[in-house]
């Protein structure tokens, strides 16, 4: 009954809910900016919808990271370096990202967007 | 005000040359084994927001207002 009533619901929200799991996640800090302009999962990853919404927008990314590469000579991963700049620059606070250390942490209340000295050109 | 435009051209493209020549070449490491050219840093910067900005779909950001939680029409 629980389920029938489940479906329902996601027939009825239809795609202007499409990516409202993703959204959840990002709030709880599941699903976060990556500094290689790809999203990824921190340290409590997120249930089965949230996780399909994610992958499908990482593939649309590198989709697009590759073909804005081909046409400037430039390699899928430094397109991917220079979005996630501005991607990161996007997290809100309570949202989680991932820099180039490897370690996962979490924007508090106060905390300036967490944009890397390199991406200032500096 | 055009001839100073003019005349201003060349002065641009030296100030140009200038600054393409202190270019330093090597790429910038952020760890990982991730690296990228400073260049392509700066030169993409334009293009890639562009890029963010046109393709929602890939870059999707949240309302501003949730006016419609429930999703219905």
């Amino acid at each position: 009954m629980i389920r029938w009533l489940g479906l329902a619901l996601v027939a009825v929200a239809g795609a202007a809910a499409a990516q409202s799991a993703y959204f959840g996640a990002r709030s709880a800090g599941q699903v976060g900016e990556r500094y290689d302009g790809y999203l990824g999962y921190s340290a409590s990853p997120p249930g089965p919808q949230a996780r399909q919404q994610t992958e499908a927008i990482n593939i649309r990314r590198r989709a697009l990271y590759t073909s804005l590469g081909q046409r400037k000579g430039v390699s899928p991963q430094e397109i991917g370096i220079t979005a996630g700049c501005t991607l990161l620059g996007r997290v809100e606070v309570g949202e989680s990202y991932l820099l180039g250390d490897g370690q996962w942490r979490r924007r508090g209340p106060g905390q300036p967007a967490p944009v890397p000295d390199y991406c200032t050109g500096g | 005000m055009r001839r100073t435009l003019i005349l201003s051209l060349p002065l641009a493209a030296a100030l140009a040359g200038c600054v393409n020549v202190r270019t330093p070449e090597k790429p910038i490491e952020i760890n990982l084994n991730v690296a990228i050219r400073q260049e392509v840093l700066v030169r993409m910067q334009r293009d890639v927001d562009t890029l963010i900005n046109q393709n929602p779909e890939a870059f999707p950001q949240r309302p501003a207002v949730p006016a419609n939680p429930q999703g219905q029409r």
